[in-house]
């Protein structure tokens, strides 16, 4: 009985802290103007990503060849482009393939820097130097440069772009992750794991990696806005999504052609790009100060 | 025997009054932390604040400075120091008192100095922003400081960096720069909790030996009513931000007023006579034929990058009967706590034997080992280091049966709830975050943890060093509960002989990885035949007013 009756009142207590904590968010938004801003750009973003028809005026691939080289107007905001598709449409319907592609490699990279890193860190030794050594390698090459020799590698397409992202991206990661890896294991607890009989997989697995994901949780969504950025570089080269798909990159390299005549095509889609990376930013760097 | 405690109540109208706190009101955060405090401190005498954590004793001295911690505010009352009120002066103001009037010796010596910078530097700081010396004269004047402060070769030690030095001498450069300016008032905030016996007492007859030659007073902030005893001519008694009692150190100790005072007197373990357990037997020479545990040529060598290897461990050997308890006794870098740490298979063994049961626990490893774990178990220093921060209490008392799968899964939650009762914690702990216990009962999950795989051997790494002395005293009596309830045997590991007096049938004392004496408990406490080990006894905090003032036991 008082069993339930105590459980019941941990989870009271836990709503009373989601309301506290909701509270206090708030609170912190409204202090700081630039973070709000930028967390209602980072919204805005993703409810295009999740419901675009809902919120683009015009179907992305529907061709109005009169309406040709529009510049911005009210009918369209960011103007139309060669063939008269509407230009806002197409970069709220790009959204969701351009957010996925950098989810999956976000993912990547932190899956496999984590597994690395974790593993490098606890056991140490001879494997600690090998694996971060190879770790070293991945770091010395610039991230375009690597997931570009990936992507040619492995293939053109937007799955094969997430997976060169996420690769490059693995180094970071595995680095940070094995700091904190260090940095937990010496804790007195993984010494009471241990001599209370626990085997090594079983403190890395429930131990250590909950004790030590929440910096590299913080890193990867830094890393995100890095990752859109190389994902749309990728594909403006043309290695990610063909035409006519909508997709962030690609809309900016589509726009190259007549910058001259047409500064529309390149810079709204291009500004798009920037302010979801700058927003992205600013928010992770809320998170990275508090944790 | 004549010393400085002698001074009785000083009346006020012979010296001259120096600091007056009157009513003073601490908030942290529109908390009240501090209610009416209100003590004062003639020209050059000591006066001891004691009290457990959270007693507002450090608070008082930061509001004393004007270095309150972040949130915290004066909202009310006064502090005159010579006349004026340091509430109200500007920040400017308070940094021209500051270092000049009033110098700080702060409680860690590991954290208080710069990584960075040069002793001589760091102490001629305090020189070049309230003196006009010049860069020469000020570095004179710290090798002369450093000097009185007790370091042998000033000038070598001026030219050196802290982590060059070790925590008794970074204290001293702490103090010499906090006497650099011949302060009148010198705080000082715990400046030996951080150190060895033998070092804490150097320091303070240090601290006693400036002071007396600078004329100045002491404020002397302290948990261990031992040290306050033995140094101050009055005592102040805070809990929880008021002063319960004040008086001379004798009358304090013999006579105290307040409850709260005669209960933290009862649990000083400096000052408490009785043990705990029982030695009768041991008299008897009636010990079993054969022990628990055999211990035999011991040895651990670490590799120490660019030098020499250290022999933390040398030779050890030694037997505890089951249902005894062994001490080991040292100071830091004695090889205590290597000791501990291989005899529960924490550290590797280079050389040596340990036999559990007639069974050899030392050579095997792997899943037979893990297997073996359950036999042997560890209390740790810190308890706020030893759980998993994440896990609920239930989860981690839960953990060690389900490794070993002691009870079927059905029956697990029960006998948590059993060893929280074993530790008398209620059962509603087991939803509960280590973050939301205090220190001592963290200690007792720890314990509860330990003992849930019914292990034979306990060994306990200072498991009470951590805690507030009237939470120690309680630490331990369920240590000695436990130990007669369930026949345990355990390995004691400590640097404080007045614990180890309480609870152990026997003592090694251990220097320099190497066992000095070796005895039961009486023989070591009253016929020590080892100088090393007089020097500790003599170090014991609360040994002067012990031998003056209480009639022997």
């Amino acid at each position: 009985m008082t069993a339930v009756a105590n459980f019941s009142k941990s989870q009271s207590d836990d709503a009373n802290a989601l309301t506290g904590r909701l509270k206090k968010v708030l609170k912190t938004l409204l202090v700081q103007p630039g973070l709000l801003l930028a967390s209602i750009v980072i919204v805005v973003i993703l409810s295009w990503a999740i419901v675009p028809d809902v919120l683009a005026p015009y179907d992305p691939l529907r061709a109005e060849t009169q309406d040709a080289l529009q510049p911005p107007s009210l009918a369209h905001p960011f103007g139309t482009d060669e063939v008269g598709r509407d230009l806002f449409s197409r970069v709220v319907h790009g959204t969701g393939l351009s957010l996925l592609t950098t989810v999956v490699a976000v993912v990547i990279g932190l899956i496999g820097g984590s597994l690395l890193g974790a593993v490098a860190g606890y056991v140490g030794g001879a494997l600690d130097t090998t694996i971060m050594r190879i770790i070293d390698v991945l770091l010395s090459i610039p991230l375009l440069l690597m997931a570009m020799a990936l992507v040619t590698a492995i293939g053109f397409g937007p799955v094969q772009l997430s997976v060169a992202v996420g690769i490059a991206l693995i180094g970071v990661t595995a680095r940070v992750m094995r700091a904190e890896t260090m940095r937990v294991s010496k804790s007195l607890f993984i010494d009471a794991e241990r001599s209370v009989g626990a085997s090594t997989g079983y403190i890395l697995l429930r131990h250590i990696l909950p004790n030590a994901m929440g910096p590299v949780l913080v890193l990867s969504i830094i890393e995100f806005g890095q990752a859109i950025l190389t994902i749309a570089a990728l594909s403006f080269l043309g290695f990610g999504t063909p035409p006519p798909t909508p997709e962030w990159g690609q809309l900016v390299a589509s726009g190259q052609g007549y910058i001259a005549s047409s500064w529309w095509m390149v810079t709204l889609p291009g500004l798009v790009i920037a302010l979801f990376v700058v927003s992205v930013n600013r928010v992770a760097r809320e998170f990275e100060r508090r944790d | 025997m004549p010393t400085q405690i002698i001074t009785e109540e000083l009346p006020g109208a012979k010296s001259q009054r120096l600091l007056d706190i009157r009513d003073l009101r601490v908030a942290y955060n529109n908390v009240e932390a501090l209610h009416d405090v209100s003590l004062d401190v003639m020209a050059g005498e000591t006066v001891a604040i004691v009290g457990e954590s959270g007693s507002g004793k450090s608070t008082t001295a930061q509001a004393i400075i004007s270095l309150l911690t972040r949130g915290g505010k004066v909202t009310g009352g006064e502090i005159l120091f010579a006349g004026t009120d340091l509430t109200t002066v500007s920040t400017k103001e308070m940094r021209g008192i500051r270092g000049r009037s009033i110098g700080l010796i702060p409680q860690d010596p590991m954290l208080s100095l710069n990584a960075v910078k040069r002793i001589t530097d760091q102490v001629s700081e305090v020189l070049r922003i309230h003196t006009p010396l010049n860069a020469k004269q000020r570095h004179e004047r710290v090798v002369e400081l450093l000097a009185d402060a007790g370091l042998r070769d000033p000038e070598i030690v001026a030219g050196q960096y802290p982590f060059q030095l070790s925590g008794g001498m970074r204290q001293r450069v702490l103090i010499a720069s906090a006497i650099a300016c011949n302060p009148r008032l010198i705080i000082a905030d715990e400046p030996t909790s951080a150190l060895d016996v033998t070092v804490q007492r150097q320091i303070l007859d240090r601290i006693e030996r400036v002071s007396a030659e600078h004329g100045a007073a002491v404020i002397l902030i302290t948990h261990d009513l031992g040290v306050a005893a033995d140094r101050a001519n009055r005592i102040v008694v805070m809990n929880k931000g008021e002063v319960v009692e004040r008086g001379s150190a004798r009358q304090i100790l013999t006579q105290p007023q307040a409850d709260y005072t005669k209960r933290l007197v009862a649990a000083a373990p400096s000052m408490k006579s009785l043990s705990l357990i029982d030695h009768d037997e041991d008299e008897a020479g009636i010990s079993p034929p054969e022990p628990l545990v055999s211990v035999q040529g011991l040895r651990k060598t670490f590799q120490r990058p660019g030098g020499e290897p250290l022999t933390a461990v040398d030779d050890m050997s030694f037997a505890i009967p089951a249902g005894k308890t062994l001490a080991i006794v040292g100071e830091s870098g004695s090889g205590k706590s290597t000791t501990a740490r291989m005899m529960v298979r924490l550290e590797d063994i280079d050389e040596g034997v340990i036999r559990l049961g007639g069974e050899v626990i030392s050579a095997v490893s792997g899943a037979k080992l893990r297997r073996m774990r359950k036999r042997f178990q560890m209390v740790y220093q810190d308890p706020f280091g030893s759980l998993n921060p994440r896990w609920t209490i239930g989860g981690i008392l839960e953990e060690p049966l389900r490794l070993h799968n002691i009870v079927p899964r059905s029956q697990r939650r029960a006998r948590v709830r059993e060893l929280l009762e074993l530790v008398s914690l209620p059962a509603s702990f087991e939803f509960r975050r280590p973050r939301q216990l205090s220190g001592g009962q963290r200690q007792r999950v720890a314990i509860a943890r330990a003992l849930s795989v019914e292990p034979e051997l306990v060994v306990c790494d200072e498991p009470v060093s951590a805690l507030d002395v009237s939470v120690q005293a309680q630490i331990l009596e369920l240590l000695v509960r436990l130990q007669e309830e369930r026949g345990l045997t355990y390995l004691f590991i400590s640097h404080d002989l007045a614990v180890v007096r309480q609870i152990a049938h026997n003592v090694i004392i251990m220097q320099k990885g190497q066992v000095v004496e070796r005895g039961n408990t009486s023989e070591i406490f009253d016929n020590p035949r080892e100088e090393y080990t007089k020097e500790l006894l003599a170090a014991i905090p609360g040994s002067r007013i012990e031998q003056e003032t209480l009639p022997h036991f």
